[in-house]
């Protein structure tokens, strides 16, 4: 009878352990589970910020093409036009991500909180005079603005032999110099003089008789060896002066945070020529409150999309 | 006295046969648990394995996206018109791009040191967005390597086209995307496979989707 009573408890111990590893195994099993749903949480937040970045670098680059497109639009109209194609290239983005990531994506452009800028442009090949026929002038006067873009477009047959000059200077008084000079029909010399480093020559190779140079970022759509020192490297230029607009020929466009508008050319919606220099409006940054929304979480953020550099 | 010593055998054989289900009960679970939890040092069904892959692919995608010359967007507009697949001699067919050979640019260098050397497989699509929102997305193959394996692991990055870029492929014409036909029998315009979604500037936002296994 004891050995009978010694087995029963014997086998109450083994039961009551068992039962003791099960639940620890139970709950071992929950535990782990739990670990693994954090686990996600953070990597969707991660693509969250990933999708955020993707869609700013989309909102700059859709504002810049939109803002070059024309000329001739009213600043209503260039912020509608901002507005509707951020939105469509909003939907294409949120029509990707659900594919993608089962994430839900929205941009809402906000036009009050945008800011204006202004663009010089000359759309047709003419000389690089003023409106009023100057040879020296400054299609951007000294003032509260900075350079963010400024593209010159120079048609080779046209132009004539001789130096033009393009003077950019900041507030903090630093100076770039460059100057241009046709050599033959295929070349041009571009030269490069700063306060804040060397002086640079090069030789900048046309293509299709047009010499396409970035004067901001300092290089050559048509010559990957044409590099030299732009308005961007010296920084927050406030004030261009063209020298010998007589010199050169062809297009230009420059683009500065102006919200007053520049006086030194006219609108271009009141019918300037087409080979004339005038100012059209763009926004310079574009306010947009983009969402990324997920199973149980949304990941919201307001943005400055900054859409032009204006230094390094 | 005889019927008191029956009862407690009966309680003893009762005790039993729980410990003995509890012992198997418990075996299997521990079982199941040893499937998901336990290590195996190379199986790409490994969490920890998994999620290597994983960050590995998306940081692949990050850094070809910011290259300075190749990044993703040249490679989604590295297309040979008269192949009608992907260009450059590595590239096999339409059905399966570039198959088994390495893709050009700064991904395909990464791919190849960081998957392809270690034994590794990937597919690359590009998803697209119709003409219409009843088009839904289409599926262009860049590199097809076969059916995923388990444990598979996918990465993407989307890409935005514009209407005024151009093909990136060596003897590619100046013409601008939206002036190419996504009609694969249309000789005239040219064919690219990714049409133009939306009015205004931007043309697409493609997404670019590695598989590896």
């Amino acid at each position: 009878m004891v050995r009978e009573r010694g087995q029963l408890i014997l086998i109450g111990a083994i039961t009551l352990a068992l039962l003791v590893i099960g639940i620890a195994l139970v709950v071992n099993t929950v535990l782990f589970t739990e670990n693994l749903q954090t686990d996600t949480t953070a990597i969707t937040l991660d693509e969250s910020s990933a999708i955020d970045a993707e869609v700013q670098e989309g909102v700059r680059s859709t504002t810049l093409r939109v803002n070059h497109r024309g000329r001739n639009q009213t600043t209503p109209q260039i912020q509608t036009w901002v507005e509707r194609n951020v939105t469509r290239f909003g939907a294409l983005m949120s029509e990707a991500q659900v594919d993608a990531n089962r994430l839900s994506v929205t941009v809402d452009y906000h036009r009050a909180e945008s800011e204006r800028g202004a663009r010089v442009v000359q759309a047709a090949n003419a000389t690089f005079k003023s409106g009023g026929g100057l040879e020296d002038w400054d299609p951007l006067p000294r003032g509260s603005h900075a350079v963010g873009w400024f593209v010159l477009n120079v048609n080779a047959s046209s132009s004539e032999e001789g130096d033009f000059f393009v003077n950019a200077s900041n507030p903090d008084g630093e100076t770039l110099n460059v100057s241009i000079n046709k050599t033959d029909e295929t070349t041009f010399n571009v030269t490069s003089r700063t306060s804040i480093g060397s002086t640079t020559t090069k030789s900048c190779d046309t293509q299709g008789g047009r010499l396409l140079l970035n004067v901001h970022t300092g290089r050559s759509f048509t010559d990957d060896s044409c590099a030299f020192t732009g308005t961007r490297t010296v920084g927050n230029v406030s004030r261009v002066h063209f020298e010998n607009g007589d010199v050169l020929a062809g297009k230009y466009s420059l683009v500065a945070n102006e919200s007053a508008g520049i006086t030194t050319v006219s609108d271009c919606d009141s019918g300037e020529p087409m080979d004339q220099p005038c100012q059209a409006p763009v926004v310079w940054t574009a306010n947009v409150t983009t969402a990324v929304t997920g199973d149980g979480f949304t990941y919201a953020n307001d943005h400055d999309v900054t859409v032009y550099q204006t230094g390094d | 006295m005889v019927k008191r010593a029956g009862d407690q055998r009966g309680q003893a054989y009762t005790l039993e046969s729980i410990a003995g289900a509890v012992i198997v009960l418990t075996a299997v679970l521990f079982a199941l648990q040893s499937i998901i939890i336990t290590p195996t040092t190379s199986s790409a069904v490994d969490p920890e394995v998994r999620s290597e892959l994983q960050q590995q692919a998306d940081d692949v995608l990050t850094i070809a996206a910011s290259n300075a010359t190749h990044d993703l967007s040249w490679f989604v507009r590295y297309w040979d018109q008269s192949r009608r697949t992907f260009a450059g001699s590595q590239a096999v067919n339409p059905r399966v791009g570039y198959g088994g050979n390495e893709p050009p640019g700064a991904i395909g260098t990464m791919l190849n040191e960081t998957f392809t050397a270690r034994g590794h497989a990937y597919n690359i699509e590009l998803y697209y967005r119709g003409s219409n929102v009843s088009d839904g997305h289409g599926r262009v193959p860049a590199v097809y390597r076969g059916r995923p394996g388990e444990g598979a692991v996918v990465a993407s990055h989307t890409v935005t086209l514009y209407d005024n870029q151009t093909l990136t492929a060596p003897r590619s014409s100046n013409a601008e995307l939206w002036e190419y036909s996504p009609n694969a029998s249309n000789n005239r315009d040219g064919y690219y496979p990714i049409p133009d979604a939306v009015d205004g500037p931007v043309y697409n936002v493609v997404e670019v989707r590695i598989t590896v296994w």
